[in-house]
């Protein structure tokens, strides 16, 4: 994922993980970010 | 009374579910996953298959659907919400439900009757069971195998035998006030004896008796 602010595109990926890409029964996520 | 028999892109078990109601002297009829109302229905059961094809997860997509804030609506109303299968799978992704699905504990699909124990009998599924009375019907899943770290679930139906590691052999799981029931054997495929069983029916005829009109 590409943007410009590295906090903002942190959080938009968090909340993809929390919101669908991880189940937060079972599975723990860690970002990062480079560039 | 009416239910609402949810079908998802992907759903393959609906027209089972709205036999088997009909059959019992139910009231059923399809809705797609788009409909954003269920005011009119006393109850919904989310039916199996893969909803969305299953892709990400079972379920994950699923509880996006628009139809689900109005399932999560009924649910939290007190009203009956059944889930079977992969319907199962997608109350536990969207929270209704406790606990997550994994694959059999045998890395397996499991097509096969299995007999199940009831042992509780305070949810819209078992209502009309005895506590201890042996069930038989389908099961036809590979990520049947339920878990749930919290141990929060309150499980009216046991596995004799667990085929599929599910946890404290839960073959159906509810929510505390237990209006809200998954189980992922098939009773709609257990109401006939063409089919092998008619012990689906006690389960089906629990639900359909805790329908009340809206």
């Amino acid at each position: 994922m590409a943007g410009d602010d590295a906090e903002i595109v942190r959080g938009q990926v968090e909340d993809m993980c929390r919101q669908v890409l991880a189940n937060p029964v079972l599975e723990d996520f860690s970002v990062e970010v480079t560039g | 009374m009416r239910t609402a028999v949810i079908v998802f892109p992907g759903t393959n078990c609906e027209h089972d579910v709205v036999h088997a109601l009909t059959a019992l002297g139910g009231e059923a009829e399809l809705v797609w996953h788009r409909e954003t109302d269920l005011s009119d229905f006393d109850g919904v059961v989310l039916p199996g298959g893969f909803a969305h094809g299953d892709y990400l997860r079972t379920g994950a997509i699923a509880r996006f659907s628009p139809v689900m804030a109005e399932v999560d609506r009924m649910a939290n109303g007190g009203r009956p919400v059944l889930g079977i299968c992969n319907g199962f799978q997608v109350l536990c992704e969207s929270g209704l439900l406790p606990g997550a699905f994994i694959a059999n504990r045998d890395l397996a699909f499991i097509c096969r009757f299995v007999e199940l124990e009831v042992t509780d009998t305070g949810t819209v599924l078992t209502r009309a069971a005895e506590v201890g009375q042996r069930i038989r019907i389908p099961l036809n899943s590979y990520e049947g195998n339920w878990v749930d770290p919290t141990r929060s679930g309150r499980i009216p139906l046991e596995y004799v035998g667990n085929p599929n590691g599910s946890q404290q052999s839960a073959a159906a799981v509810a929510n505390d006030r237990g209006n809200v029931v998954g189980v992922m054997p098939h009773p709609e495929r257990g109401v006939d004896g063409i089919l092998g069983s008619t012990d689906g029916q006690v389960l089906l005829e629990g639900f359909l008796h805790s329908l009340v009109p809206v």
